[in-house]
């Protein structure tokens, strides 16, 4: 099966409501769903690694690095590429509290080196799968944004858009 | 064949009133000026009208009533309509000096009836059932100039306080109804003229030809279209909205593609390639392209910034050289200014503008490779 279609798969099954998408809002969702708390994290990434998904092999608990110095809609792009990993039940890096904690002090570093780029030289299947996630997800919130601003907004003139409600036409 | 448009019309637009008796919702009809009420009693009004479009029913009516009442009702409830229709354009969108034409209107309508029912009760009565467009008798151009001027002078009102509103309407769909109210109101108009021309074939039969016969009939079914077209759903709208914005969305992604070709250049190995979709496979899925050109293109420039930081330029060897290295500046030139703040489609504008000033350096650059290779 090609990366498009198993990502569609995983949305069909993701059950989530676009049109009142955010990015915490679909987290929880997830969150609930897995039965794992998900916790996102800002952080400053190598050069040309963009996020990271690490998952707690001790608690409940799924960890999301994601760049810290890119626009907004790239953070979120970013964020949305690490769930679509764990969406799609790809394996990844086993981390604890214990070695969160050792990188906090500074005491220890992160092992992004150990982890597969999406945006590099040797692409797996695993990224690519979750890329095609990722831009599903964004496409549906995209366009049900713009139906929503487009039915939304009916009009200039208040009695027109009173109009328009009486009739049904709204 | 007439019978058959005659009677498709007749139902189609009975089963229009009929809908909106329902989905109106009537405990707010008062919240918009009584605007929702006029239209649906201009949709009544209209009904009865197309009832005595029917020729077959006509003759059955007249046959069981008296001779030519048809016409007066028809014409009667024609003009009531298009007044209710005027009088809601007026109170919804008109400016204050509107409103006294308004007044105006309805005065202009009961003297019409007024003058109909004197002709039809003295003369059109004791004529024959009237069975041809050209009118033959002077009575009979009478009664139908009367009512085609009014019918004219009724449109020309709903067309002139549309155009005068349109321009500070802002919201896309409401901008596409007003445009197509103001079209029916031209071929309304256009019918009506039509209508005289056929009328003054009475005193110069070259003017009821044939063919401005079927004009009228043109004029007629379009308006009926348009009738339907303006009362349908914002949902519709917003459907043939998103098409046509889906079209424009094509441009863009061609300029965005100055972008990702440049970065893919740069980066051959690691920018994700997007797969370039044909025209309509695009246009049925424009938000997944243009999304991922835009996520191409931002990893792209966050790598090229990756590595300028990292003073890639300065290494030894230098990680570009030659056409490479101007490519760089040329790409890094483009991407500096553009601002990606903003919802997605304000991100998706600012780098088409630098998709643009990409390909234009691009031109510029080609151009002086053919000076200097002496091909110009």
């Amino acid at each position: 099966m090609n990366a498009k279609l198993i990502a569609e798969k995983a949305l069909k099954e993701l059950q989530y409501d676009f049109r009142a998408f955010s990015i915490r809002g679909l987290i929880s969702h997830i969150s609930e769903m897995k039965g794992r708390e998900i916790i996102t994290i800002p952080w400053v990434m190598p050069a040309t690694v963009f996020g990271a998904w690490m998952s707690d092999d001790e608690e409940p608990k799924e960890y999301i690095f994601y760049r810290d110095n890119v626009p907004v809609i790239h953070q979120v792009h970013i964020q949305l590429h690490e769930l679509s990993h764990l969406l799609l039940g790809h394996p990844t890096l086993r981390i604890n509290r214990k070695k969160i904690a050792e990188v906090f002090e500074e005491r220890d570093s992160l092992p992004f080196a150990d982890l597969p780029r999406l945006r590099s030289p040797q692409q797996t299947e695993c990224e690519t799968q979750a890329e095609a996630l990722a831009t599903l997800i964004q496409e549906r919130v995209i366009q049900n944004s713009n139906m929503d601003q487009l039915l939304h907004d009916l009009s200039s003139e208040e009695k027109l858009a009173n109009f328009l409600k009486t009739m049904g036409l709204s | 064949m007439i019978f058959a448009v005659e009677l498709s019309i007749c139902i189609l637009v009975w089963a229009l009133t009929i809908s909106k008796m329902k989905t109106i919702h009537w405990q707010g009809v008062r919240k918009d000026g009584g605007i929702a009420l006029h239209v649906w009693l201009m949709m009544v009004f209209f009904s009865i009208t197309t009832v005595f479009l029917i020729k077959k029913f006509n003759d059955l009516f007249d046959a069981y009533t008296l001779n030519n009442l048809d016409r007066l009702i028809a014409y009667s409830s024609l003009l009531t309509g298009m007044t209710f229709g005027a009088m809601a354009a007026i109170e919804a969108v008109g400016k204050p000096s509107d409103r006294v034409i308004g007044h105006w209107l309805w005065r202009t309508l009961f003297a019409t009836i007024i003058a109909l029912v004197v002709i039809y009760s003295l003369f059109l009565s004791r004529l024959p059932n009237i069975n041809s467009f050209v009118p033959q008798s002077l009575p009979e151009v009478l009664f139908m100039v009367i009512t085609f001027a009014l019918g004219i002078l009724l449109s020309a009102t709903v067309s002139r306080v549309y155009l005068n509103y349109l321009p500070s309407e802002t919201a896309p769909i409401m901008r596409i109804r007003s445009i197509l109210i103001i079209a029916s109101a031209f071929v309304v108009c256009g019918y009506f003229i039509v209508k005289i021309i056929i009328a003054a074939g009475y005193f110069w039969p070259a003017l009821a030809s044939q063919g401005l016969i079927d004009l009228s009939w043109a004029f007629l079914i379009s308006t009926v279209l348009l009738y339907f077209s303006f009362l349908l759903s914002n949902k519709m709208y917003a459907r043939l909205v998103m098409i046509s914005r889906n079209i424009q969305s094509w441009r863009t992604f061609q300029d965005l593609r100055y972008v990702r070709e440049g970065l893919l250049r740069l980066f051959p190995e690691v920018v994700l390639p997007v797969t370039e979709p044909s025209f309509w496979s695009f246009i049925l899925n424009p938000e997944y392209h243009l999304y991922r050109a835009i996520i191409t293109i931002m990893d792209g420039k966050t790598m090229l910034e990756d590595l300028l930081s990292e003073g890639a330029l300065h290494e030894e060897p230098p990680l570009w050289e030659g056409d490479m290295l101007r490519e760089v500046v040329r790409v890094e030139q483009a991407l500096q200014p553009v601002s990606s703040s903003g919802d997605f489609w304000e991100i998706v504008g600012e780098y088409r503008k630098a998709g643009r000033n990409l390909a234009q350096v691009q031109q510029q650059v080609s151009v002086w490779e053919r000076i200097k290779n002496g091909i110009y």
